[in-house]
């Protein structure tokens, strides 16, 4: 039988495909997605959140969040949660780019104000945040110091002066994860990376200067809380994670995995990308205090970075950062695995939850979101095209059905070489001039890759997750100008 | 020596295959394809130094400058294991050293209990401007494989921007 005989559609926004589909599978595939998303998925997603499902220990379900393609191991939009005592860990289900993650900074200037330097400030922006291959940061450390920073996050870059306190509080887990070790990170991975805290990279990353217009608030009391509170208020997007360090962790962690999974702990897995070891097992234990180290590293990457956009703003307009409103919203990690208390089957327990490209969306009233954002839900900012916009999201109560987990961004529906091959970028850069985006790109044919076609519609992303139940948007935000890795 | 990006494995990031008479001019092969998709070329020329990466103003000016020659000996109980550490040597000196390195003299061989390879590698600096080139994160384990074909060996390498 064919794998669309094993689908049902639970709800508007809800799929599921019967554990019957596949040998193995311990528990059913769930997809938030409305109908057209569903159906636009490639057929691997499936088969690769079927593959997840046969994992050791996984609770509940495995996700696919509506932004959801093909991945390695998991798919992107992956989430499944794993018991810590009987469960795995795989690298797989976190990604080569370990807390590749959001921030969002307000400012307190207007589109109005910032359209005459708009030019300038991308130039500078550009030329101040290192892009493309490899690419040096703005930090000049040694390597003591980088162990320093693995083990501390972005508070030990705020301690040095490259932020300010409320940043850490407004950053996801504080900006640093306790359990990092860094005596459990290889020296290839310390030489990979040290040097290269305050870079964007390339490929999908992005900074990004947008515009909250007051029509495209769907929650103005929400957005005011969160720090947008004037009419065509500017804002501005990082996306970027963990760069060469992180990768250099995941790569490795891969590589053990494969020689423990099968001569020592005799898992069988369906696809060699899911490698992974028994959480409780020292290979497991350690993973997961390396990849805290990256995660600390992404933090503090986009920290850095933080710190020269207030710079770059403070040179333009020539007044202090902070009295230019350039206020941190909030810093969301896309790609990690946490030990986190959930309620299963009416009890709490502790579970190892995966996130690869989807992000934690927790409810009103829950402990880990700052205070000041408490009452309204954890901010969630899901990155899209340089072409169709960005969201703010809040999360909610009934997103504990996914382990408080929703979407990180638009999804591709394009392979990267087709998208060169349909789109010109020199085309695509003056098409955007003329619409008011000001693009500056490392890489010409990269800019291509990330035209807004080759993306999932994000407005359906999001009106799935807010059909699902997963999260609730606030705002949209619109790009006038954009920094491409 | 040869190589062709792959368009039959759907949405991802960058495939390819590459070939080879042998198993030294495969492994070179593929060397030589994720140094293309570094520097954005579809060729194998192996000129680079009209290009290379962008860094800011404060960027690469601090690395390090590279070693010219370095020797690479690798053992791997897989043979695609050991393409996959050769190609992620690649991806570790573009970071560690900001540099692109070229293949010199490649060995790949036998050994009880698997295959060794030794290499020499020249290294050029990254470029400061103008950059075309695309960073890779990870030579990945999806489709990856190397095969013997009657024409010699080829082999299939899925890599993650």
């Amino acid at each position: 039988m064919g794998l669309s005989q094993f689908i049902h559609r639970v709800d508007n926004a809800l799929w599921e495909l019967a554990p019957e589909y596949k040998d193995g599978m311990r528990v059913p595939v769930r997809v938030y997605a409305g109908k057209a998303l569903f159906e636009a998925m490639e057929p691997e997603v499936l088969e690769q959140a079927a593959n997840v499902a046969c994992l050791p220990g996984i609770v509940g379900y495995s996700f696919c969040m509506p932004d959801g393609h093909r991945g390695y191991g998991f798919p992107i939009g992956g989430v499944a949660a794993f018991d810590p005592e009987s469960g795995v860990i795989s690298p797989g289900g976190i990604g080569f780019d370990i807390n590749c993650g959001m921030r969002l900074i307000a400012t307190a200037l207007t589109e109005e104000e910032v359209r005459p330097v708009l030019s300038e400030l991308v130039e500078k922006l550009f030329r101040a945040v290192p892009s493309g291959v490899g690419g040096t940061g703005l930090l000049k450390l040694s390597r003591d110091e980088f162990r320093e920073l693995i083990a501390e996050g972005a508070p030990w870059c705020i301690d040095r002066g490259y932020g300010i306190p409320e940043d850490a509080e407004l950053t996801e887990e504080g900006g640093c994860m306790a359990g990092a070790d860094p005596e459990l990170v290889s020296e290839r991975a310390i030489e990979r990376g040290y040097q290269q805290v305050g870079t964007l990279g390339s490929g999908n990353h992005y900074l990004e200067i947008q515009v909250a217009q007051r029509e495209h608030l769907a929650d103005p009391d929400a957005a005011a809380a969160l720090g947008i509170t004037r009419a065509n208020q500017v804002l501005l997007m990082l996306h970027t994670g963990s760069r060469g360090f992180g990768h250099e962790v995941a790569s490795a962690s891969l590589k053990r995995f494969l020689q423990v999974m099968n001569d020592t702990y005799h898992l069988g897995v369906r696809d060699r990308e899911l490698a992974c070891a028994p959480f409780a097992a020292p290979e497991g234990r350690e993973y997961f205090a390396a990849m805290q180290c990256a995660v600390n590293m992404a933090f503090a990457n986009r920290q850095v970075i933080l710190h020269r956009v207030r710079e770059v703003f403070a040179e333009v307009f020539h007044r202090d950062p902070l009295e230019l409103g350039l206020r941190q919203i909030y810093d969301v990690t896309h790609n990690t695995a946490k030990l986190e208390e959930h309620v299963v089957d009416g009890s709490a327990r502790e579970l190892l939850v995966h996130r690869k490209g989807a992000t934690r969306a927790f409810a009103p009233g829950m402990p880990d979101i700052p205070e000041r954002y408490r009452d309204l839900g954890q901010p969630v900012i899901i990155g899209g095209s340089m072409e169709t916009g960005s969201y703010l999201l809040l999360g909610r109560a009934e997103g504990a059905a996914t382990f408080y987990t929703t979407a990180h961004g638009s999804g591709r529906v394009m392979g990267r070489r087709q998208a060169k091959r349909t789109f010109d970028s020199a085309q695509l850069q003056r098409e955007l001039a003329e619409r008011g985006i000001v693009v500056r790109a490392a890489s010409r044919s990269g800019l291509a890759e990330e035209a807004g076609g080759a993306y999932k519609s994000i407005d359906e992303v999001v009106a799935a997750a807010d059909a699902g139940g997963l999260s609730r948007p606030v705002a949209k935000l619109l790009p006038i100008g954009n920094i491409k890795g | 020596m040869p190589f062709a990006p792959l368009d039959d494995i759907p949405a991802v990031d960058a495939a390819f295959r590459a070939w080879g008479a042998d198993l030294n001019e495969v492994f070179r092969s593929a060397w030589n394809a994720v140094r293309a998709v570094l520097l954005d070329r579809e060729d194998d020329r192996e000129d680079d130094r009209d290009t290379g990466a962008v860094a800011g103003e404060l960027g690469s000016s601090a690395r390090n400058a590279p070693d010219p020659l370095r020797k690479l000996e690798l053992h791997e109980r897989e043979l695609d294991y050991l393409l996959l550490e050769f190609l992620q040597e690649q991806l570790y000196l573009k970071d560690a050293e900001a540099a692109l390195y070229t293949v010199g003299e490649l060995t790949v061989e036998r050994e009880a209990g698997g295959w060794r390879l030794v290499a020499e590698l020249e290294g050029r600096p990254i470029g400061q401007a103008g950059a075309q080139g695309v960073d890779v994160k990870a030579v990945t384990l999806d489709h990856l494989g190397v095969q013997q074909t009657a024409e010699g060996w080829e082999a299939t390498v899925v890599l993650d921007l």
